[in-house]
């Protein structure tokens, strides 16, 4: 024991070797410690050091006091949270502002958890974890991008404007109403609005039941297609983690498709429940 | 002027804008990550 402790640095190089396996450690493997850590120190001074003589020739954009009588109009969100501020459009405050966010926070601390695929470990793969680059990528994409929209297309009474509209008149009012999903079922097919199940105070009409029908559907078809047409990829997550990769993913391609039906077809909301509107 | 597609809320305008806009981002993402991959492979049988 005393004898490993007194042992050279450069030994300890060779004895990492032995333990890991010659074929583990390529021949340029440096030590984290000093090798990388030092770098870190160095790019952490850095970065403050720009940060600070940022902060010195651009002040922070404060505005007036407060004040009850004059309220800012559009109130915008500091830039990192416009992007939630933004999503407060398209769908229901609970939805929006706590359902979306945990779903986005909890699903991010459990990639860790749910992508345990080796490949990439240690070295810089695309080719051998695409599912996983495109699936975030996309995600990250549609996150700036809502983030953008907040900060450079939104005016007053958070209306839409284009850089080359007038920004200092208000946007006329909309003239588009919008409709639930239901509704729009309902009208299209002539279907009765009187409920056809009931559950306690609850009534589920029958345009209700298709809308249910068409969200589950939306998710089993979701979790069926890869569940059957491709096996391996079923088979390396197993059950518990490709259920919850899949759940995670529909969700977030199904806040797209929202945001989609809702400019398109003017749908408020494309299901109705009892507890929340999505 | 209710016919006038591109008139206010410009909702079409507004949704092909997010689709492209998105679209061109992710794809800007992957490119990014195939040309690191490609550049830290080439780096790699350099040494």
């Amino acid at each position: 024991m005393e004898a490993n402790v007194a042992a050279p640095a450069g030994d300890l190089k060779s004895r990492i070797k032995k333990a890991a396996g010659e074929n583990m450690v390529p021949e340029d493997t440096v030590l984290v410690w000093p090798n990388l850590v030092y770098i870190e120190l160095i790019s952490m001074m850095f970065a403050t050091a720009l940060l600070l003589f940022l902060s010195l020739i651009s002040p922070a954009p404060l505005e007036e006091m407060a004040s009850a009588d004059t309220t800012p109009n559009p109130t915008k969100a500091p830039w990192y949270f416009l992007g939630l501020q933004e999503l407060l459009v398209f769908f229901d405050p609970w939805l929006a502002g706590v359902v979306l966010p945990t779903m986005i926070i909890v699903g991010l601390i459990a990639i860790p958890y749910i992508d345990y695929n080796p490949r990439g470990k240690g070295y810089y793969s695309f080719s051998e974890r695409k599912f996983a680059m495109w699936g975030f990528s996309f995600g990250l994409a549609l996150w700036y991008v809502l983030i953008f929209v907040g900060v450079w297309f939104r005016g007053l009474d958070w209306s839409w404007y284009w850089p080359w509209d007038d920004w200092s008149h208000h946007q006329p009012a909309s003239v588009v109403k919008l409709v639930d999903l239901e509704v729009l079922i309902q009208n299209a097919l002539g279907l009765s609005d009187s409920p056809l199940i009931s559950l306690g105070k609850y009534g589920f009409s029958i345009a209700n039941l298709i809308t249910w029908a068409l969200f589950l559907g939306y998710y089993g078809v979701g979790f069926s297609i890869p569940f059957l047409f491709m096996r391996d990829f079923y088979k390396k997550l197993g059950f518990i983690r490709y259920n919850i990769t899949m759940f995670l993913f529909l969700s977030m391609v199904g806040v797209a498709l929202k945001m989609a039906v809702r400019l398109l077809a003017n749908v408020k909301y494309v299901l109705i429940t009892p507890w929340l509107k999505i | 002027m209710s016919s006038d597609i591109w008139g206010y809320p410009y909702r079409l305008g507004i949704a092909i804008f997010l689709v492209v806009i998105t679209f061109l981002m992710t794809v800007f993402f992957v490119a990014f990550t195939a040309w690191l991959e490609k550049s830290f492979k080439k780096e790699r049988e350099r040494k």
